[in-house]
């Protein structure tokens, strides 16, 4: 099964409307680019950066939808994930709904930002519970291989953890590597010309990026 | 046109120990070729990623499924990364055997690693010199450290060495320009760690190949910690920023790139090489080269290559294997262990400015004074740094939302780091061969890899994360944690061996000038050459044993001896 087929495969898994099955099959052809117009749909985009933004807020400071994290992922999924991941991922994010109705009683985009940060909390939950588990699970087999030094290199083969965690990664990657991430929600100086190893702060001043 | 491919001096590879062999030759009037078997990168100009903010990166500097597919070596270890994703190897193109697993992390193109390289910069002492005839481990150094250190001065000087002079017997000094500041809390903890240990052990200030002040054209550094992309200031030392630009100033350099050697040239009559052949990567033309003198500094592993593949109608394994010691004693420092923890307090500092360097620990144990009983022999030193990070949110109850991402906006507490390099013992058993039956896209055989940390390097990873964690309590950290990562041989990307030098040619490849003992006119002057490994980070030896060879090379050919 090559690549193409493998991700057709998950498409049909999951039934015919998911996010993300032209996106995949796009990206077999595509090279690495920021450019992802075109390949999601602006309502998905749009829901991504939604979640992505009831992690990361808007504040005193732009939140992750304006950083367009909600771009940065579909490329992230496209390129850095594994097939076992990128299906994870999609399957997880699919359920959104799903879980907005159970924790909070309406579809996600109908809930208020505050709802919206709430569900987030309860996926977060979900997840924590789900990882610790799998980490229970998969511990004897993590040590026993870790310790094999010396020995031709390979992988441990581990199952990925929960979307949400998974979800959540991105969402920081792409907001702390953001230019409002950046500039705005940290400090961020190109060039800082000196180092300065007793430099003051007070509360509430922001990290340097 | 065979005078037009003669030269006075040949020089394999334009790394560290190359770009060094290209400057002192040409400086010595020498006419000099510098041959580089990957393509040219230009000062400057094709830094494309130092001028990038971080949200310039599709991926955030990260990796693709892509890369990781197309680099099975790299992926390993944190080289591979999209920032400097074209200064590392092709992996595919440049196959290799490993009967036990070996990461070799290269750099194919002019510069070599010398533009992704650590800069720690630290002289080895007597204590290593000497160490292999004290405890019989490999051969004796042929050299002592009255007979480097004027080199090691001389390399200092030129290369930019920012450091302190802290008078500890085991780390020799240097000559140094002034050296980056500690942070507060590093003063503090390394005073504290003086007082705890009666001024036996030392925090001291990570001695780095970054200039602090203006030097030779050179603009000192402006604290952007982003080295491994090229630096635009020129303020770390790289072949292009510091040796390149004089050598080509003298008139008497040509740098040819895509330029595969092959085989050195052996003259049976003679007793020495008369030139080398090389493959022209991009067209597969085989060219010659002759002169009077070959620097062989193709990266350690890469020296012994063209050692096995050259004089082989004369003896079977290659020039130097008369020794029985070509490709043998492997070294690199095993590390990815050591300790850390958190410091309570400072809560009104922070740092400014992101410095290239931290804090280094010279070893300390099996030195003078060492009263501990240690079931290994040799040591190793640390480096790290205290810092104050963004605040990781952990504690939090609830980590989502808009008062959790601005507490995570926020500095969080303050945490202090080391990681162990220790010493590697040179074992003959552990060696790298020609593997005939697999070559690579030119039809040339690769390296096979067969080593491996044995039992004093991995008793000595027991100290390596105790130590640290039993200063770090007495000195007053908190959270105290030690880590072992695992080491992968090869990681530390400091090969050395397997053409060491040595005082007898029955075990060694190498005299004490760098020379082959079986073909003088041929000098051997990276890690290739290395009779033992120390625990420092190594590169600066290989600058002063260039130096050091090339000026006894051209002595000699004036007195008519080579």
């Amino acid at each position: 099964m090559n690549r193409r087929e493998a991700l057709q495969r998950v498409a049909m898994i999951l039934g015919g409307s998911v996010i993300g099955a032209n996106l995949f099959l796009e990206g077999c052809t595509r090279s690495a680019s920021a450019d992802v117009s075109g390949l999601f749909e602006a309502l998905t985009t749009a829901r991504l950066g939604d979640l992505a933004e009831a992690i990361l807020p808007a504040t005193s400071t732009p939140g992750a939808k304006l950083a367009g994290v909600g771009e940065f992922i579909p490329v992230w999924v496209r390129d850095c994930y594994t097939e076992e991941q990128q299906k994870a991922f999609i399957d997880g994010f699919n359920q959104l709904d799903k879980k907005s109705v159970e924790f909070k009683g309406k579809p996600f985009e109908e809930l208020s930002a505050e709802d919206r940060t709430l569900v987030a909390a309860a996926l977060e939950k979900e997840a924590k519970a789900y990882n610790e588990k799998q980490n229970e699970e998969t511990k004897a087999y993590r040590e026993k291989n870790a310790l094999k030094q010396n020995e031709l290199y390979h992988e441990l083969e581990l199952p990925p953890p929960h979307w949400f965690t998974l979800f959540k990664q991105i969402t920081m990657t792409g907001f702390f590597n953001s230019e409002l991430g950046c500039t705005q929600a940290l400090r961020y100086v190109k060039i800082p010309g000196r180092y300065d190893g007793d430099f003051p702060y007070k509360k509430g001043d922001k990290a340097f990026a | 046109m065979i005078e037009s491919n003669t030269y006075d001096a040949i020089v394999i590879g334009s790394g560290i120990s190359g770009g060094w062999a290209a400057k002192e030759l040409t400086e010595k009037g020498m006419k000099t070729i510098m041959l580089e078997r990957g393509r040219n990168i230009e000062h400057v100009k094709d830094y494309v990623a130092a001028n990038k903010n971080p949200w310039e990166f599709p991926h955030a500097g990260g990796r693709t499924q892509e890369m990781i597919k197309n680099h099975p070596v790299l992926k390993r270890d944190y080289p591979l990364n999209e920032k400097n994703l074209d200064y590392w190897v092709d992996d595919l193109e440049h196959p290799y055997v490993e009967e036990k697993r070996f990461d070799w992390y290269r750099g194919y193109h002019v510069g070599g690693r010398s533009l992704m390289w650590g800069r720690q910069s630290y002289r080895l002492g007597d204590l290593d010199f000497e160490a292999n005839l004290k405890d019989g481990h490999g051969v004796d150094w042929p050299i002592r450290y009255k007979d480097i250190a004027p080199w090691y001065s001389y390399a200092e000087k030129f290369a930019g060495i920012s450091g302190n002079r802290d008078g500890i017997p085991s780390l020799p000094d240097g000559d140094y320009m002034p050296a980056m500041p500690m942070n507060i809390v590093e003063k503090d903890l390394a005073e504290r760690l003086k007082g705890q240990y009666g001024g036996k052990r030392h925090f001291i200030m990570g001695r780095t190949a970054n200039i602090t002040v203006p030097h030779e054209g050179r603009v000192n550094c402006q604290y952007q910690n982003q080295c491994w992309l090229g630096c635009n200031f020129g303020a770390y030392f790289s072949t292009q920023s510091a040796t390149l630009p004089v050598a080509v100033k003298t008139g008497n350099l040509t740098l040819r790139p895509f330029s595969i050697v092959t085989r050195l040239i052996y003259d049976k009559d003679t007793k020495k090489a008369k030139g080398v052949e090389i493959l022209d990567a991009e067209t597969n033309q085989t060219y010659e080269y002759y002169a009077k003198v070959i620097f062989v500094c193709a990266s350690a592993l890469n020296s012994t290559w063209v050692l096995m593949n050259s004089a082989t109608d004369v003896w079977e394994g290659g020039l130097g294997s008369s020794s029985g010691e070509l490709g043998h004693n492997l070294m690199d420092h095993h590390f990815r262990c050591g300790a850390g923890g958190t410091i309570e307090g400072y809560e009104d500092k922070y740092t400014y400015g992101r410095r290239p360097t931290g804090l280094y620990v010279p070893r300390f144990v099996n030195v003078e004074g060492d009263t501990k009983p240690r079931d290994y022999v040799r040591g190793f030193g640390y480096q790290g740094a205290a810092s104050r990070g963004r605040w990781s949110g952990e504690v939090a109850e609830m980590s989502v939302g808009g008062a959790w991402k601005d507490a995570i906006t926020e500095p969080g507490t303050w945490s202090v780091g080391f990681t162990a390099f220790g010493e590697m013992l040179p074992y003959h058993e552990n060696a790298i061969k020609l593997d005939k039956d697999k070559k690579d896209k030119w039809g040339l055989p690769v390296l096979s890899f067969n080593a491996e940390i044995r039992d004093n390097e991995l008793k000595m990873r027991g100290d390596m994360q105790n130590e640290m964690k039993e200063m770090l309590e007495r000195i007053g950290v908190k959270d105290t944690y030690t880590y072992d990562n695992v080491y992968g041989l090869g990681q530390g990307i400091h090969e050395m061996g397997t053409a060491r030098m040595g005082r007898d040619p029955k075990t060694s490849v190498l005299n004490g000038n760098n020379q082959v003992w079986d073909a003088t006119n041929v000098f051997v002057t990276d890690g290739a050459a290395m009779t033992s490994a120390g625990c420092v980070n190594p590169s600066l030896t290989y600058m002063a044993l260039t130096a050091r060879a090339v000026d006894f090379a051209v002595s000699e050919l004036k007195k008519g001896n080579l």
